[in-house]
């Protein structure tokens, strides 16, 4: 366990120091001279930091009437429940065909096939291009639910988690135990529901950090409340218009927070499979 | 009988591939249509010579759309050589040897000075932290970064698209190393290969030639697939921001034509059909692109296995 943590530590150490490190490579037009690494953490743990073109302080929490001051905090609790519950949607869409495909009677199957093959088959579309041609029918007018539903579902996450799921599925069905357990007349479901159980939450924890670069896509594309509209709003628009300095501090701030997020979510991944193992 | 059908398959979508591929290689330089008095043909309709008309500047959008496809693939290709180039030898280091790093291991390989041992042990752990270090960050937020960068240190504009997607590269690196570290790990057990150690193979002979070339093409054909979508993708991101290519691009042609797009479901305005056909060829190609790809890099697998 020991060697796991020590492990992450130092790929979080290294991650910090390679996004410093390219930002670094950014000129500043006001020439001032860059604050090392440990001291931009603890300015940015102390909201200290300010934005390069209206000198605001970039905080995590932030008071709605504070009229000079940047939070990122909502754009994060956003764009994360976002993405969790469209890692969740998709699980629950994914187990349900796969349960009927799987081992039910001829008449889901028949059901759940046709609906499969077309998710799938949707599933293959990049986001950008599903983003796209949502934009073009519903311009910015989408809801949540739309959201969710492109986020869960394009750039192959859903075909990977329901190909991944039936694999699974159709392996552990086939099990020894399994079949002693049917052959005695006890129940399946109460032998298979720790190994599908835990399956299933690394399944979705793995899944996540893909389904995060879809959100943010997301959020460009439809103007959204979230990391995306963020890193837009501060950084690609600004450096796009060449009238303003893209804000560096913003994007490392994000950057940080999106990686230690991540970081964390394959470490409790890792964690759950350690304990398994163990 | 199924693997018949899977090879015709197979060539069908290569002959599509090809259809699209050659024109676009062949077409390089987009010159206006004239009519036989020298002057432009604007907005002319669907012809034999002209299959999809031309456009309000009397350009054929055909040929356009060869011309976008060339550059596409020509900046798809810098970001595939470096994808390569660093994720093939990273996921050769992570899956060599056995991936168990524990430290009474590396003690006893010090003590009975397997020194080669240890250098194979370091390497892979270096491999496994760049690995790491990489897939922690979204592509969203590398792009933005690399973007950024070239575009405020590399003057010359047309040279800034290479300098992304070899960056977009580097960042998507992880995913062939972590697919080809797993496809070597499988393999180590495999008699046949345990049979060509004991015949005195050479390593390096085993590794090209029996592990990457033999066994794992599939694998690293797959990848290339999702990576040049991908590169395509990233290339229409940057150029719907404005950030993208100088020339005629895919990108380009999309986000220059999105809005007549957006006019057919709003009543934002009247949509000349003309317009219809030029912006929604791009889109119609990409999305094409986007689902024959994957299925054909899943196919690529099947049959190379």
């Amino acid at each position: 366990m020991l060697s796991i943590t020590s492990r992450y530590i130092v790929i979080l150490a290294a991650a910090l120091s390679l996004l410093y490190g390219l930002l670094n490579t950014i000129p500043d037009s006001r020439n001032e001279a860059r604050i090392g690494l440990f001291s931009w953490i603890e300015s940015a743990a102390k909201g200290e930091l300010k934005t390069r073109n209206y000198q605001y302080n970039i905080t995590f929490w932030g008071e709605d009437d504070e009229e000079d001051s940047i939070s990122l905090g909502t754009a994060f609790i956003s764009s994360f429940v976002n993405t969790s519950l469209a890692v969740i949607l998709i699980w629950i869409v994914s187990t349900l065909l796969n349960s009927a495909l799987v081992g039910s009677s001829e008449l889901f199957k028949n059901i759940a096939k046709p609906i499969s093959k077309i998710l799938g088959l949707i599933s293959n579309i990049h986001v950008m291009v599903l983003g796209l041609i949502l934009y073009i029918v519903f311009n910015d007018q989408i809801n949540t639910l739309g959201l969710i539903v492109i986020i869960g579902l394009s750039s192959n996450i859903y075909y990977d988690v329901e190909s991944e799921q039936r694999l699974y599925f159709s392996d552990i069905l086939n099990k020894d135990y399994v079949l002693n357990a049917k052959a005695m007349g006890d129940s399946v479901f109460k032998h298979i529901l720790k190994p599908v159980s835990t399956f299933s939450i690394t399944q979705i924890l793995g899944v996540w950090p893909s389904a995060l670069t879809n959100a943010m896509f997301v959020e460009i594309i439809f103007q959204k409340s979230g990391i995306g509209s963020l890193l837009f709003q501060n950084i690609l628009a600004p450096a796009a218009g060449n009238n303003l300095d893209p804000e560096i501090d913003v994007l490392m701030y994000v950057a940080s927070i999106i990686v230690i997020s991540i970081l964390s979510i394959s470490y409790i991944k890792e964690y759950i499979l350690f304990k398994l193992v163990k | 009988m199924t693997r018949l059908l899977n090879l015709v398959q197979l060539i069908f979508v290569i002959i599509i591939l090809v259809l699209i591929i050659i024109p676009a290689i062949t077409t390089t330089q987009l010159s206006p249509v004239v009519d036989s008095e020298g002057n432009l043909v604007k907005n002319l309709f669907i012809s034999l010579h002209h299959p999809l008309g031309t456009d309000y500047y009397g350009e054929d959008i055909f040929q356009k759309i060869c011309i976008a496809i060339y550059n596409n693939i020509k900046y798809a290709l810098v970001a595939l050589f470096s994808f390569l180039g660093i994720g093939i030898p990273l996921g050769v280091s992570l899956g060599f040897k056995d991936r168990s790093t524990h430290f009474v291991y590396v003690r006893y390989y010090f003590k009975k000075k397997r020194y080669s041992i240890l250098l194979f042990k370091s390497i892979q752990n270096i491999a496994a932290i760049i690995i790491y270090v990489l897939q922690s960050i979204p592509i969203i937020i590398a792009i933005t970064i690399i973007v950024i960068m070239n575009q405020l240190n590399i003057s010359q504009p047309e040279f800034r698209i290479y300098a992304d997607m070899l960056f977009l590269g580097i960042f998507l690196s992880p995913k062939i190393a972590v697919a080809l570290a797993d496809r070597i790990e499988i393999l180590r057990t495999e008699e046949y290969l345990q049979a060509a150690k004991g015949l005195g193979i050479s390593r390096f002979r085993l590794l090209i030639r029996h592990i990457l070339w033999m066994d794992s093409r599939g694998t690293i054909i797959l990848q290339s697939m999702n990576l040049l979508i991908q590169a395509v993708m990233v290339e229409i991101l940057l150029s719907y921001f404005r950030f993208g290519p100088v020339g005629i691009s895919l990108g380009n042609m999309i986000s220059n034509d999105i809005v007549n797009l957006t006019g057919i479901f709003t009543s934002a305005g009247s949509l000349n059909q003309l317009d219809l056909y030029q912006a929604m060829a791009p889109f119609c190609l990409l999305l094409m692109l986007s689902i024959s790809m994957r299925w054909l890099g899943l196919k690529a697998i099947e049959f190379s296995e």
